[in-house]
Formats: C-alpha cells, structure tokens, sequence
C-alpha cells in the first residue's frame, strides 16, 4: 500500500508545525523520516494517522482518504508510550486481539519471548524500553501492510534495538511499507530505501538513500591561512552547507564534487580531498547541525 | 471488541462494588447476630412449652388466630393474634423473665413498643410481619447510591483516553463516534449492574431479619426511572463537562460534584431575599441548576429547587418531570461529549 503526503500543512496559531510537505511512500518501501526535535516529525505521523486534523493537504492510501478500516492494515508505533498503565502486557495483547482480525498470538507470543517481557507485569511496572518493546510487540503482531513507527527503538539496549531493525526489515520484505522516525540514524540507514529530513517543519531534503550517499560528499579543503575565499560559494546550487574551522573548509555538495574541488584548488587551498558522506552526514548537513565549526552558509 | 479497555475498567469498578456490598452485608449480618432478638412468634412458642401454661387457641370471625396464655406458675398472661403475615402480641410477664435488655426496638417490619414496668412487671406489645413488603421502587431508589459512586468512577471515560492513550484509542478500525458510544453503552451497563446488585444485596439483607415480599407500588416505574436515569444522567453530565479535557477527568469530577450540590444549594438559601445582590443570584443559580442532573434527583437536603419541578403540581407529575428532565440531560451531555471528541487532536 503505497502513501501519499501532498502538501501538508499543519498550523497552530500562526505556527506552522507542518509546511507544506510533500513525500511520496511506494508500496513495500522502508521510509525514513528524519529531522531534529521539533522538526515536526511526530506532527507528520498524526496528522497522518488523523489525530491531528492538516491545515492543508491531503494523505492517501493506495490514492484513498483515510478511514477508520484503513486502521485493520494500519499499526502506530507512537513516539511516547499510549499503553495504559494500569494494564498488563497480557491485556494489552488481548485487547489487540479482539480488534484487529489480523492479530497473530503467536507472533505476539514469539515477540514477547524476544524482548523478554512478563506477560502479567502491569505497564506501570515496565521501564521505557519495556514500554517501547511492547508497543513495538503489539504493531508487529498485526502483521499490517503499512507501519508508521515513531522512534520505535527509543529506550531499548543495543540488543533489542537491533532486533527492531530485524523486524522492520523482515517486515518490508514480506512487502509491508514503513515509514520509520528515529533518531538512530545508523539504524534508518540501515533499513531505510528512501529518506526525508524535515528541520522547521519544510523537507530540507528527500531522495533514495543510494542516490543521496551516491552524489553527497565532502570537499575537504586546507587553506594556507583562515583568510579563505568563500565567496559565492552559496549561490551554487550543488553546494548544500559551507563551513568554516581555522584555515580548514568543509563545502558539503549534492553533486560534482570534482567540479568544486577543482575550484577550491584553483582558489588557493593547498590540499583538497573528497570524502564520501554516510547518511548522519547527509542529515546534519541538511539540518546545519555540526556546531563544533563556524556555519557560514547553508542553502 | 474496541471496548475492551472500558469493559476492563469496568470490571475493576465492579471490584469495588463488590467490596462495598459485601461491606454493607457484612454490618447487616452483624446487626443481626448482636441485636439478641428473639424472633417473637418463637419466643411465643417457647412460653407455650411450659407444663404450666394454660392455652387456649380461638379462630375469629374475620379468619385471625387468637391464642390466650395463661401461666400462673411464672406469672406471665400473653395473648397472640396471627392474621395473615401479620403478628400481634400482647405480653405481661415479671421483667426478668425477658432475656433481651432491650426495652425499646423497632426495625425492619419488627417493632417492640409500649412497655411498662409497674412493680416489677413487664407489658411489652409486639407487632410484626412474617413477610415484610418491599416495594421495588423504592429499593431501586435506595440503589441511586451505588449508581452515583459507580457513574463517577466510570464518568470522564474519554477525557481518559486524553490521557495519553489517544494513539491506542484512534487506530482501531472504527470511526470516533462508534469508540465514544461503545464505551457509554459499558459503563451505562455497570451503573445498572452495580444499582442491581445493590437491590440483591439488600434483599439479601432484608433476608436476616424478615422474608421480603416485593411489591409495585403506586408510581414505581417513576421512581424506577429516576434510580436509573439519576446515576445516568450525573455519568453523562461528567462525560460532557470533561471530554475535551488533557489530563484525566479527576479535576473535572470533584469540581463537578461540588457543583452539584452547591448549584441547587445556593439556589435554595437565597430563594425569597429582596436583596438585589442575593435575588440576582438565585436567578443565576436556578438558571444553572436547571443543567445539574443532581437538582431532579433532590439529593440536597432543601430537596429540589428547580421551580419548574415544584411547581409541577402532584407527586407523580413532579417525579415525571425529574424523570424526563434526566433524560433529556443524558442525551445532552452524551452528545456533547461526542462532538467534542469529533474534535480533539491528539
């Protein structure tokens, strides 16, 4: 089941939470979505699921609106714990069993088994990551065609963080279509097909994760002083972020990064590299997160 | 079943019933072992035992038994009249004879009155029914309580859900609507659960002490419909008062309680004062209490305030108003509590 976002508005007062995003999901694709706290990741996913009504703009399954049976193909990994406290993971458990037709007890027994939670401890009792691992427990064992997991690893040991991964992408190979939100940005590279990062609401960049690593590199440039030449550079529109430390310049590009360490060569840098991003790169790249250096221009 | 978190609340508001009958039961059977009461028609029986007794056993015209015992020996003259249900008995007998210290009693459809004590004697008149009536009704009306306590565990059900679990709540395959009336038709069905099973236990009670004959008296669907429609209405006024609210509905719940019966309360105390200060208001006060389920229930002692209920004219007539007013009150906040949850983001 493939997802639509087409632009998406999300306002609060004359804030706007949400601006205009648009991300197309293809059906069976793991998608993740990126961005800092308050980029308006958890926004997206309500308003998404229709728990926050959109300012503007549409989101359609399979070109559908969303309906209540939409939710018999549809689990929600929430980035802060629903459970109810007062329950045990037992009744949790039962209670998806009885609405959801495609509720599997022996998955949610397996899983249970995997994450080692007590099926009689009450939520109240679990710690974050048992809050998390069950929540994770309850999506899975529907076994829906569409997963929207909201930091779905948040609180688990290394262990079950990976075996979150493991699910999400036995999952999307069983042709379920996840749109995943995590700050393990290791994790969503791992996963991940395609990638959006929103930072103040807007998509500050979206693509296949093969295409972005493909074309995005660092050109490493070393300056005989920290008098360096950086005019211009802003306007070039292969160029995503600049920045500056001491006689060292750091020019982030999209694309034809041979092109630009030519030009940084030819400006007067006495070395030059090219050093290939992974997607944490990418991210901060896109959000202008390195603070350790001086930012002159980000576009 | 997308009720099934509601249905378990309700279940555990059931415990707590539970807990409280048994309470309640418990006292009962405790009353009954200390009150030291011979049940009176054996007590008669007893004094008829004696080889000194002198019996004589009549049937009068109208079909009542009467027996006339004379006991010289332990100075004791009693004189029992069985008709129907009913016992009457006239005692006279030296006042160390009884084995109750008890002088004054009357519980129930048991009631020992009129005792004299001249040079040592004793004259104790007994009247007292085998089997006492209970009209339904009324024992439905005594339920209102358990109603009441069990309607403000469950009220506020889907400001309960704002709390945190909407992201549960709002991703099962059913629209809002279906989640927020599925939940009231649980928790209406454990207040009447629970009124019900205040009346069992009463009965249960009432058991200890006589065998209780139910009877449907004048008005006792009104007052049916009131005991039922009282906790309903004061659920669903809860539920609209809270639906909109983040953060549980406890707040809600207390304050909504004290306006309960401060409403009608303040309405009474400044009824009838010609000072402008106070007559304005008791009519802002009256305005509200119109809106206060606890008004046509009358549960605050000045009893109901609401003019368009006191002035409604006979008993019937008033408990028929209260009983439509109820009503019309539990649609009222039920929808609104629906469209405010039509509303809400999570």
């Amino acid at each position: 089941m493939s997802i639509s976002i087409e632009h998406l508005t999300k306002r609060y007062g004359s804030f706007a939470a949400v601006d205009d995003v648009s991300i197309e999901i293809p059906s069976g694709c793991v998608f993740g979505l990126l961005g800092p706290n308050g980029a308006g990741k958890t926004t997206t996913f309500k308003c998404m699921l229709g728990m926050a009504a959109g300012s503007s703009g549409s989101v359609l399954y399979d070109g559908k609106q969303l309906t209540p049976r939409t939710f018999e193909q549809l689990a929600y990994v929430p980035e802060r714990s629903a459970l109810y406290e007062w329950m045990s993971a037992d009744e949790h458990l039962e209670m998806q069993k009885r609405v959801f037709k495609r509720f599997d007890a022996k998955r949610a027994a397996d899983l249970m088994q995997l994450f080692s939670l007590e099926p009689r401890k009450r939520v109240r009792n679990m710690s974050k990551g048992m809050r998390t691992a069950l929540a994770v427990v309850l999506a899975f064992a529907l076994r829906p065609e569409i997963m929207v997991l909201d930091e779905p690893t948040s609180g688990l040991d290394p262990v079950n963080q990976r075996s979150v991964l493991k699910l999400i992408i036995d999952a999307s190979a069983q042709g379920a279509t996840i749109i995943l939100s995590s700050h393990q940005i290791g994790q969503v590279e791992r996963a991940a097909d395609h990638i959006a990062v929103l930072n103040g609401g807007k998509i500050a960049l979206s693509g296949a994760v093969d295409d972005l690593k493909a074309g995005s590199k660092i050109v490493e440039a070393i300056f005989e002083t920290d008098s360096i030449p950086v005019n211009g550079l802003a306007k070039d529109a292969r160029i995503t972020h600049v920045e500056k430390a001491g006689r060292i310049l750091r020019v982030t590009v999209s694309s034809g990064g041979d092109a630009i360490a030519n030009e940084l060569s030819a400006k007067g840098a006495q070395s030059v590299r090219l050093v290939d991003l992974n997607l944490e790169d990418i991210f901060l790249s896109a959000v202008g997160g390195d603070q350790t250096a001086d930012v002159l221009e980000s576009v | 079943m997308h009720y099934f978190v509601e249905y378990l609340r309700a279940l555990r508001s059931m415990r707590v019933v539970g807990i409280i009958l048994g309470v309640l039961l418990l006292m009962a059977i405790i009353a009954r072992l200390t009150t030291h009461l011979d049940q009176p028609g054996t007590y008669f029986g007893n004094l008829e035992k004696s080889p000194t007794a002198h019996v004589t056993r009549t049937t009068l015209p109208d079909g009542s038994v009467r027996t006339v015992l004379v006991d010289p020996a332990r100075n004791i003259h009693a004189v029992s009249v069985v008709r129907g249900v009913h016992l009457h008995i006239d005692i006279v007998e030296p006042s160390s004879a009884r084995k109750s210290e008890t002088d004054h009693f009357s519980a129930a459809n048991f009631s020992v009155s009129d005792v004299d004590k001249k040079g040592g004697m004793e004259h104790i008149v007994v009247n007292t029914n085998q089997s006492g009536d209970v009209p339904v009704g009324i024992l439905l009306l005594t339920s209102i309580i358990m109603g009441f306590v069990v309607a403000s565990m469950l009220g506020g059900v889907l400001s309960k859900e704002n709390d945190g679990h909407l992201e549960l709540a709002w991703t099962k395959p059913i629209s809002r609507e279906q989640y927020a009336v599925s939940a009231f038709g649980v928790d209406l069905v454990a207040i009447v659960v629970s009124q019900l099973l205040w009346c069992v236990m009463a009965l249960l009670a009432l058991l200890l002490f006589f065998m209780p004959h139910l009877t449907w008296e004048k008005d006792a669907a009104l007052h049916i419909g009131l005991a039922f429609l009282g906790p309903i209405s004061w659920y669903a006024a809860l539920n609209g008062w809270s639906a909109s609210v983040k953060r549980g509905p406890g707040v809600v719940i207390g304050l909504g309680w004290l306006f309960g019966w401060m409403v009608p309360g303040i309405a009474a105390a400044t009824g009838g004062v010609s000072y402008p200060l106070v007559a304005a208001i008791h009519v802002v006060a009256q305005a509200v209490s119109y809106i206060d389920p606890l008004t046509y229930v009358g549960f605050h002692s000045s009893g109901i305030q609401v003019s368009a209920v006191n002035n409604a004219g006979s008993e019937p007539i008033r408990l028929a108003v209260s009983v439509a007013a109820l009503a019309a009150l539990t649609i009222l906040y039920l929808a609104l509590a629906v469209a405010q949850w039509r509303r809400v983001e999570a």
